[in-house]
């Protein structure tokens, strides 16, 4: 599932299918990737089970594909999500396919996975034995235990049915977890997480797309607004600051009606925004308002995954280009000049730094 | 606003007479300034300001503390105000970044602000005109409604004239005249950014104008002759305008058949060409027509395959869609390059799109492509002759099902060309009574760029397809290679599957059954991108092949096949439903991936 449930509507009419087969052998391969990288999680097309997981070394500009099928011999699955480095292990949450692979982070060889998860899309470290992961069209946050891979429980989210259910990016200020509620909700929940249960929640704007915590414990959030004749409302879209202690709005930035932000992001040192608005924006957490000029331009493409190296702050964006073929990442210096570029699977839209 | 602070007396009487903005102190025998540092409070919340072109601007931000500050407003890097209020006159339409600095000793302010110069937005009028002129009947009501773009601006007005005299201010206008002869129509329309006019006449006449005519196998194509085989019906229908048709009559070479039925099965049972007269209510009108039966059997005009043959289709023959949001489309979403300009170039685009595998959009109701193979694909057999790729997917409500009818002709002729007889492969709604068999729209070229085109169907309904700004922005969706201000598509269309689900606003284009190019049927062959390469196809058989009157053609090869897109429908916002094809395959050959990226 896309997470812009808007994009996957507007583009049903071109999702083609037309891509090349992998030409892999079925023979498991050995990677030994030590050293830093940059995971990127290929969508693919829903309901066609081509997901796939790149890896990017960007010490020597080298890109492998597929590492996933070529290190276990077998598919990711349907619609990869997201991806956390936990421990010494990457933690991939495959939505449509139910489950979230554990796998070594230098060999990509699966130590372990979580299954029968109904419609995953985001997993959150609480400690070594409890995780949250969050779901869409479900209005409930399972609880796993990472060391046996099981569900322990789950988290029911008031005021939320299975239907319109969305619960998704998580961040941690003390023992409380926020998490970002999008598809057809307009709130920020807060959980305890001694006794996993919803203790509070923050109304912002229609559908808060994702969730960032900022070098002063302040979060951040941008709705996307809804889409014209969203039974649920159509809004402009607005960047929400919001204090972690107090679970208070501090600032409201308004975009533009026809706007569509989303992916907000954070880089190493946590006091400089990211997110894509069509092009790429950045902002000093500190800004009194959003910038004129965005940080790199629309490229008359899909601009779809955005992370910045939290060591360099050298930025990366995926281009999802027609959601059909191969996707591209661009990689920037943090002053903007593209630094290299290299193709990766269909529909890359998540990044996981090791 | 400054601020003195006065620490030791010597210094005010030189802190007054350079007018000081003052300020300044003495710590322990240091002098060091204390005049604050200037503010720019912008008059806009998000720096973004908004003008239409041709106008003036002002720009009026708040400064604090700057008594003795330099202020300047600059565009890439040059000075184009000193004051504290700009006002400039924006004449062309932009974005344009501009720096507001204030600097005086103790440090400077800027900001980057914005100002967004839009477009003129007056009104566009669009007028659904046929070709040869709009004529009416003496005496009865014909409802003119114009599309009208920029008609929500403030200030919008509009006038009819007719004849020059004042008629009416609604957006519709009733003609009716009782007296024959040419009226001419004048629509006015204005808003706050400008006016338009629109001109056209109107004859009105006592009796409208008939014709009877037959198509030509395509849009291309210009001849109507006909061609089969001996022994083989040919089912012949006349094109009528303009007449309400009370009686046929048919000759064949000048001798009256007995058939007095609009459609005509002729079936010439030895070589040679006939010369088909349909007479219309006893001589009204009458047309002609030329059904050539070859002189060569089905199995003599075959080309077998070898293995040097192509899985694939390898020539596209007529890419003549329908208006639709990815025609002309040249953002990445819709790949054209924008040279498709005429039917040559078209040709050659879709044909490297289907190379890669890559999507060729149909557009609206009876856009088609025709593709031939090099060498006839025959019955084989197996569960499906023919392979064909669209872009179909279910989703948990219902995915995106977009069906195209396929059409199949053998070259009767030999001449390499489609020109032959087309006949359609059944589909689970061929005997649904709801399908229109011999339906036809007609689309209208838009007055202006980014409108929505205009359609009229058989029976005199009218629609559009509707502009999509900020999805498929391109100025036209109404194909660039097609020279005429309207062209009429004739096809089959069947009822539409889509549905809308109140409680989450999504539109669903729901599958069909079976026997349909991009629909996710009872005869899907592929339904993944990662397998073979070959994504979404489904299955046709030869055998379902029928005459016009539904009965069953025994073909043992075809030589090209087309697919057209068989409903007219919409999906809010996602706009027509518009069928995509990727591939053709002989399906009894081996599939391979693509050729390209």
């Amino acid at each position: 599932m896309s997470r812009n449930l808007l994009y996957v509507v507007l583009i049903l009419s071109l999702m083609s299918t037309s891509c090349m087969k992998w030409d892999y052998g079925d023979d498991m391969e050995d990677f030994d990737a030590s050293g830093a990288g940059l995971f990127i999680t290929n969508e693919g097309n829903f309901q066609y089970g081509n997901a796939t997981l790149s890896y990017y070394d960007p010490s020597t500009n080298t890109v492998q594909n597929e590492v996933f099928f070529r290190a276990n011999g077998m598919k990711l699955g349907d619609t990869a999500q997201s991806m956390c480095v936990y421990g010494d292990k990457g933690w991939i949450v495959v939505n449509n396919s139910h489950v979230i692979f554990a796998i070594d982070l230098n060999t990509f060889k699966e130590v372990g996975r979580i299954e029968n998860l109904p419609s995953p899309r985001y997993i959150h470290f609480v400690n070594d034995e409890k995780a949250y992961v969050t779901q869409i069209w479900d209005n409930r946050i399972f609880v796993v235990n990472p060391k046996t891979y099981s569900i322990t429980g789950q988290i029911e989210v008031p005021g939320m049915t299975m239907e319109s259910g969305s619960t998704e990016q998580m961040v941690q200020y003390g023992k409380y977890v926020f998490c970002n509620c999008w598809s057809y909700q307009n709130r920020i929940i807060k959980i305890d997480t001694e006794i996993d249960r919803v203790v509070g929640e923050l109304t912002v704007g229609i559908q808060p797309t994702s969730l960032v915590i900022d070098k002063y414990d302040r979060m951040w959030t941008v709705t996307d607004g809804g889409y014209e004749g969203s039974p649920y409302g159509y809004e402009a879209p607005a960047l929400f600051c919001i204090d972690a202690a107090t679970f208070k709005i501090e600032k409201q930035f308004k975009f533009r009606l026809n706007d569509t932000p989303s992916e907000i992001q954070l880089n190493g040192t946590r006091d400089t925004l990211y997110w894509i608005n069509r092009d790429i924006w950045r902002m000093d957490v500190t800004a009194e308002r959003i910038p004129v000029r965005p940080f790199l331009e629309y490229r008359d493409t899909k601009y779809y995954g955005l992370t910045v190296n939290p060591a360099n702050s050298e930025v990366y964006v995926a281009d999802a280009i027609d959601y059909q073929q191969q996707g591209i990442i661009y990689r920037y210096t943090p002053q903007g000049q593209m630094i290299d570029e290299f193709y990766v699977g269909i529909t890359p839209g998540a990044f996981c730094w090791k | 606003m400054n601020i003195l602070i006065l620490k030791f007396s010597a210094l005010v009487a030189s802190a007054v007479l350079v007018g000081a903005t003052v300020i300044s102190c003495n710590k322990d025998n240091e002098i060091e300034s204390t005049v604050e540092k200037p503010q720019i409070i912008l008059d806009s919340d998000d720096g973004v300001y908004t003008v239409k072109a041709g106008n003036e601007l002002t720009i009026a931000p708040d400064f604090k503390n700057i008594d003795d500050a330099s202020i300047t407003w600059t565009i890439d890097g040059s000075v184009v105000c000193r004051s504290t209020i700009w006002t400039a006159l924006w004449p062309d339409a932009g974005q344009y970044y501009v720096t507001v600095s204030a600097v005086n000793d103790a440090g400077n302010a800027s900001e980057e602000i914005r100002v967004d110069v839009l477009e003129l937005t007056p009104p566009v009028i669009s007028m659904r005109l046929p070709e040869g002129g709009l004529k009416v009947k003496a005496g009865t009501d014909y409802i003119l409604t114009p599309d009208i773009q920029h008609a929500d601006m403030d200030g919008f007005n509009m006038t009819w004239y007719v004849d020059g005299e004042e008629a009416g201010h609604d957006m519709s206008y009733i003609f009716n005249r009782t007296e024959t002869g040419i009226y001419s129509i004048k629509i006015k329309a204005s808003n706050i950014d400008g006016s338009a006019e629109k001109e056209f006449t109107i004859e009105v006449v006592d009796r409208l104008p008939s014709s009877v005519s037959f198509s030509t196998p395509s849009y291309l194509q210009t001849s109507t002759d006909r061609y089969t085989f001996a022994g083989r019906p040919v089912y012949l229908r006349p094109l009528l305008s303009g007449i309400e048709p009370a009686e046929f009559r048919w000759e064949v070479d000048g001798k009256t058949d007995g058939c007095t039925e609009r459609t005509f099965k002729f079936t010439p049972e030895a070589p040679g060409t006939y010369t088909v007269k349909v007479i219309v209510n006893d001589g009204e009108a009458s047309a002609e027509v030329n059904v050539v039966c070859v002189d060569a059997t089905e199995q003599e005009r075959m080309r077998h395959s070898d293995a040097g043959n192509s899985a694939y289709s390898n020539k596209v023959f007529e890419w003549i869609p329908a208006p639709g949001q990815f025609i002309n489309e040249t953002s990445i979403l819709g790949g054209m390059t924008g040279n498709e300009t005429t039917i040559e170039t078209a040709n050659d685009w879709a044909q490297q799109r289907l190379d890669t595998h890559r999507f060729v959009s149909l557009g609206s109701f009876g856009g088609y492509i025709i593709v031939g193979f090099d060498h006839s694909v025959a019955k084989s057999g197996l569960e499906y002759d023919l392979a064909i790729g669209g872009n179909a997917f279910l989703s948990a409500n219902g995915g995106s099902n977009e069906p195209g009818i396929v059409w199949v002709m053998q070259d009767v002729n030999g001449n390499g060309l489609p020109d032959d007889e087309w006949y359609e492969l059944k589909g689970c709604e061929s005997d649904n009574p709801d399908t229109r068999h011999g339906f036809s729209v007609t689309y209208f070229r838009p007055g202006a760029p980014r409108m929505n085109v205009e359609w009229e169907d058989c029976n005199g309904t009218t629609g559009s397809i509707r502009y999509m700004p900020g999805v498929h922005d391109q100025d036209y969706y109404y194909p660039e290679w097609i020279p005429a201000d309207s062209y009429t598509l004739f096809g089959t269309c069947i009822p539409g599957n889509n549905s809308h689900d109140p409680s989450t606003g999504y539109w669903n284009n729901n599958p069909y059954g079976w026997g349909y190019v991009d629909n996710i049927g009872s005869d899907i062959i592929t339904n993944s991108s990662s397998d073979d390469g070959e994504g979404q196809t489904s299955g046709f058989k030869l055998s379902n092949a029928v005459f016009a009157d539904g009965s069953p053609v025994e073909l043992e090869y075809v030589d090209f096949v087309k697919v057209q897109v068989a409903v007219l429908a919409n999906s809010g916002p996602l706009g027509e439903v518009s069928t995509e094809v990727t591939s053709f395959r002989d399906f009894s050959m081996k599939a391979s991936k693509p050729t390209g990226r």
